[in-house]
């Protein structure tokens, strides 16, 4: 069976009922929406809390996945709806800034100095970044999103997907243009 | 390509992608734009080290929670909202509203979306879209009748205003997608065509004109720096190519730089748009402007004329798939006076009576009907199973009609012409040109080089006539070779004329001498 194929299959399996199918799912698509709502937040627990609520979400409305369209694409729809209404929910504003744990995160023995302090910078830079531009930054770059999949995710044109990644990595690039130059690969 | 068109270009790229023979041929030459690349590169592979770890502990949790969840609830559809309901029934009334021409009003209406504030997002300006091709479509037409540079420098100029125009445009409204298109275009109309058009003016003429062209090109310079200065950076940087685009202008004109002989003198742009788009139609309508301004002959002209009719053939195809009646129209209405003015009028001006010109002809007219039918068919194709007014109203229908009438005419002129070629081919000696005149010598002017004589014939006889003698005119007595000089008047002639009516043969008679 093509791999494209085995997708389908579990996704029809899925939308049966199949919990097993969507254990796989959940699998396949946990990192990559965790990462997503993790800089979005830039609060782990928070991206935690929103990424189960999604695959909850997206379990519980299963029925309402149209076969044939993008599961990832449905998907990040959800997980962007949750961090929406978490922003509106009673629980007020969500606290903004890195987290400590994220912006400190350990170091393997091989990690120079360097390294962490580029990180660092990295993680700044994407934090500083507006909040529309990021996440479609993030879908893009992190995720290898299409222009029209970040559109179709955000509920935006493709023009606009392109013109804000556009916009994102000009940012980046007048932040970092010197630490990049200095520590080439 | 410029830099900054090159910037923007691998902003939108990743590193992975391949990129166009332009791109790659600009970054083995330039070291800055390959350090930008580098730039990118890193930024990519530093990006997934910035995310943190994946939560394991929260999925696994997750994982034996869903084994207690209840199933999938099952699709039910929820009353619609009157937002979703508008939006179910907007593809709807777009294609029955298309044939009142009401189409594009409609599908100019969307469900509100969440935009960002910081950010303008892009606007399709539809309209503005239509005038910008409206305005090329006039501008083409304008250099596909216009034979004097001048004419054609002032043409382009007002190009390269509404190219600068509609960059600025994009710039303000965040839609810098196609700016790079447009900005490749300005360079072409200010450096290739009006600067190229100036250079094939006479010397005098030159001089005369270039103080105000400069002038033109300085104030263009100050409005993009201002343009520029008050716009974000990385758009003020997306209009860069406008300015460098203007210097190198003004710079040629005061060195007086003959631009370098081009193997291709047009290639189309580097960068396309999508197909069937304003900017797609506004590509071909600058190359094939630029084409027409550098050509002469009214068959080119109509050849190039023929080019901007099939892309806009293949634009309105694309508008009545999608419903928009009026931009089909729209569209139809320019394809009528591309063919009407553009080819017909340039395939009227061909006077040739070449044979390899007239196959030449023939062969401007087939393509514009294989164009024709192509369209006929694509049209009927698209109305099949539903009522051709939902896609194809009775004006639109009436243009693919006027084509065809054009096309009618184009043959006419095409049938005049072989006749007159043929009627001029029968009557070699026998009509003015070529015919043999019977005179007699009335008076000579030796310094004009002309001849008065007074005709020996019988419907004209005593007719006077002047006539001048061709440079190369063989006069002669019997086998005795004679001069302007040794013409006297009263000496009875038989005349040849030639081309122009000018005496290419006179036969000074016998018993006059």
């Amino acid at each position: 069976m093509q791999p494209e194929d085995e997708r389908q299959a579990i996704e029809r399996a899925a939308r049966a009922g199949d919990r097993q199918a969507f254990a796989a799912l959940v699998d396949c698509h946990w990192g990559p929406v965790y990462r997503w709502l993790a800089g979005l937040t830039r609060n782990e627990h928070l991206a935690e809390d929103l990424t189960q609520e999604a695959f909850l979400k997206a379990w519980r409305g299963l029925g309402t996945f149209q076969p044939g369209a993008s599961f990832r694409v449905w998907l990040f729809s959800i997980a962007r709806h949750c961090w929406i209404d978490r922003q509106r929910g009673p629980r007020g504003a969500i606290t903004t800034g890195l987290s400590e744990h994220m912006a400190t995160t350990v170091p393997g023995p091989a990690e120079s100095i360097v390294e962490r302090e580029g990180k660092a910078l990295f993680q700044q830079a994407c934090a500083a970044l507006p909040e529309h531009l990021q996440a479609a930054f993030l879908l893009w770059a992190q995720n290898d999103m299409a222009f029209a999949d970040v559109a179709q995710v955000l509920g935006i044109t493709e023009a606009t997907a392109r013109w804000r990644v556009f916009k994102a990595r000009l940012i980046l690039l007048r932040e970092l243009g010197n630490y990049l130059d200095q520590n080439p690969r | 390509m410029k830099c900054p068109e090159i910037y923007a270009w691998l902003l939108i790229s990743r590193s992975g992608e391949g990129l166009p023979v332009p791109v790659r041929r600009h970054l083995r030459a330039c070291g800055k734009c390959r350090r930008r690349r580098r730039r990118l590169v890193h930024l990519e592979q530093e990006l997934n080290p910035v995310a943190a770890t994946d939560a394991p502990v929260a999925k696994q949790l997750f994982l034996a929670k869903l084994q207690h969840l209840p199933g999938p609830m099952p699709f039910t559809a929820s009353p619609p909202t009157t937002t979703r309901r508008l939006s179910r029934l907007l593809p709807v009334a777009a294609a029955l509203l298309a044939g009142l021409g009401l189409g594009w009003a409609v599908s100019s209406v969307q469900p509100p979306s969440q935009q960002p504030i910081a950010i303008e997002p892009p606007r399709v300006s539809p309209r503005k879209e239509e005038e910008l091709v409206a305005r090329f479509v006039n501008h083409n037409l304008s250099l596909s009748e216009s034979v004097e540079p001048t004419e054609q420098i002032t043409l382009l100029s007002h190009m390269a205003t509404d190219l600068r125009a509609e960059a600025f445009r994009l710039a303000r409204q965040g839609q810098p997608e196609n700016l790079p298109l447009v900005n490749e275009l300005y360079g072409r109309v200010v450096n290739r065509g009006v600067v190229g058009r100036w250079f094939s003016l006479p010397a005098a003429e030159r001089r005369e004109l270039l103080p105000n062209l400069l002038k033109n090109l300085q104030a263009t310079q100050a409005e993009i720096e201002r343009t520029a200065q008050a716009a974000p950076a990385p758009v003020a940087d997306l209009l860069r190519p406008l300015t460098s685009s203007t210097e190198t202008a003004a710079r040629d004109l005061r060195m007086g730089v003959e631009l370098l002989p081009d193997p291709d003198p047009v290639q189309p742009p580097h960068l396309a748009a999508s197909p069937g788009s304003a900017h797609a139609l506004l590509a071909v309508l600058v190359t094939q402007g630029l084409l027409l301004a550098e050509e002469e002959d009214p068959i080119r002209r109509a050849y190039h004329c023929n080019a901007v009719a099939d892309e806009l053939s293949s634009a309105l195809l694309l508008a009545s798939t999608r419903g928009d009646g009026d931009h089909a129209m729209q569209l139809g209405k320019h394809l009528d006076a591309v063919m009407q003015r553009g080819v017909t009028g340039n395939l009227k001006r061909v006077s040739s009576e070449d044979a390899a010109q007239v196959a030449e002809v023939r062969q401007v007219i087939q393509r514009a009907s294989r164009a024709v039918e192509a369209l006929e068919s694509g049209l009927a194709r698209r109305s099949a199973g539903a009522n051709p007014r939902f896609v194809l109203d009775a004006a639109q229908y009436g243009q693919v009609k006027d084509l065809e009438k054009a096309l009618k005419d184009l043959e006419k002129a095409l049938r005049t012409a072989n006749k007159e070629r043929k009627d001029k081919g029968k009557g070699k000696g026998k009509g003015k040109e070529g015919k043999e005149i019977k005179a007699v010598i009335h008076s000579i002017d030796p310094t004009a080089e002309t001849l008065t004589v007074l005709l020996r014939d019988k419907e004209r006889d005593g007719e006077k006539m002047t006539l001048r003698i061709a440079a190369a005119a063989r006069i002669n007595q019997g086998a005795s070779e004679m001069t302007l000089t040794d013409l006297k008047p009263d000496m009875r002639v038989k005349l040849v004329l030639g081309e122009g009516g000018a005496i290419v043969e006179l036969k000074v008679e016998g018993k006059n001498q």
